[in-house]
């Protein structure tokens, strides 16, 4: 929680003695302005996150995930068999890529571009997923 | 040549049911079937990356490869850490006398006709082997880590029998 701003003024005038008095005879000519803001974390504002995707019997868990850009994702995979988590362009370019993961083993990727994801199993390609990242 | 796939299909699962009804499995001769399912796989993926020149099978054969070896790998494991040596039986001599006969004949082919003949034998292979596992092996087990590797396995045979299929499609046999 922030206390984003608190801001006031006062003019008083030559012959006031106290705020009270000021307020009183309406000599004052003062403005207060007080500016309580609260604000609480956002998103926006908060340190970048690191989601975790299970690779579990064959499938990636979540199997749809949004997250917003800058925060980060770790793919752990709990199969016997290795798998990969990869993302390709539709030319076929590839985004980004785990690499082969073993049984426990797991790899992390930061998320630096706004968009929707497909991405898939490299060795098992009825394996799909999708994170989208907001900006 | 689909005539001759499904007829060896049929023989297969002719064999397997066969030696299967004969008389229930133990736990030592189901992890030997199991194990040896996974190495006849192994070697038909082998013969394929030796002789295919296509990306498609390639790609799955080396799949194959890398699967069954890890399956097996934890099967071992298994076995070691159980201190059992797996018991030899007749489904897996009949297993091992048919993937001979059919590496002999995949070693005849060449090109797209080796490509058809590997792509529907991995998907028929899978099937029948799949159906072995879920309906006879895991519900007659009875030691349960081996009932929860098979479990496992079966998951990837799965993906395995779905990734041949597509394999079968795309090839346009």
């Amino acid at each position: 929680m922030k206390t984003m701003l608190i801001t006031w003024s006062k003019n008083w005038t030559a012959d006031s003695v106290s705020g009270i008095d000021d307020i009183k005879n309406g000599a004052l000519c003062g403005t207060i302005l007080l500016l309580t803001v609260f604000s609480f974390e956002s998103n926006a504002d908060s340190e970048p996150s690191t989601h975790q995707i299970e690779i579990s019997k064959g499938q990636f868990l979540p199997n749809s995930l949004e997250i917003r850009i800058g925060d980060s994702v770790q793919w752990v995979n709990r199969d016997y068999i290795p798998h990969t988590a990869t993302a390709k362009d539709k030319n076929n370019t590839v985004l980004w890529d785990t690499g082969n993961l073993g049984k426990d083993e797991s790899n992390t990727i930061t998320m630096s571009t706004a968009g929707s994801f497909e991405y898939y199993c490299l060795y098992h390609t009825v394996m799909k997923a999708e994170i989208t990242v907001i900006d | 040549m689909k005539k001759l796939t499904l007829s060896a299909l049929a023989v297969v699962a002719t064999v397997v049911s066969g030696v299967a009804a004969a008389e229930p499995m133990n736990d030592l001769e189901i992890a030997h079937t199991a194990y040896t399912a996974g190495n006849l796989d192994i070697r038909y993926a082998h013969l394929a990356l030796a002789i295919s020149e296509d990306a498609t099978v390639h790609e799955f054969a080396s799949t194959m490869l890398r699967d069954h070896s890890a399956v097996n790998d934890q099967a071992v494991a298994l076995i070691t850490k159980l201190q059992v040596t797996p018991q030899d039986n007749g489904l897996s001599q009949a297993l091992v006398k048919g993937a001979a006969d059919k590496r002999a004949e995949l070693m005849s082919l060449n090109g797209k006709a080796f490509d058809c003949a590997y792509a529907q034998n991995e998907l028929g292979y899978h099937q029948v082997v799949n159906q072995t596992v879920e309906n006879d092996f895991i519900p007659n087990v009875t030691v349960e880590p081996l009932k929860e590797l098979l479990s496992n396995a079966l998951v990837t045979f799965k993906l395995h029998e779905n990734h041949a299929n597509h394999m079968v499609k795309k090839l346009d046999c």
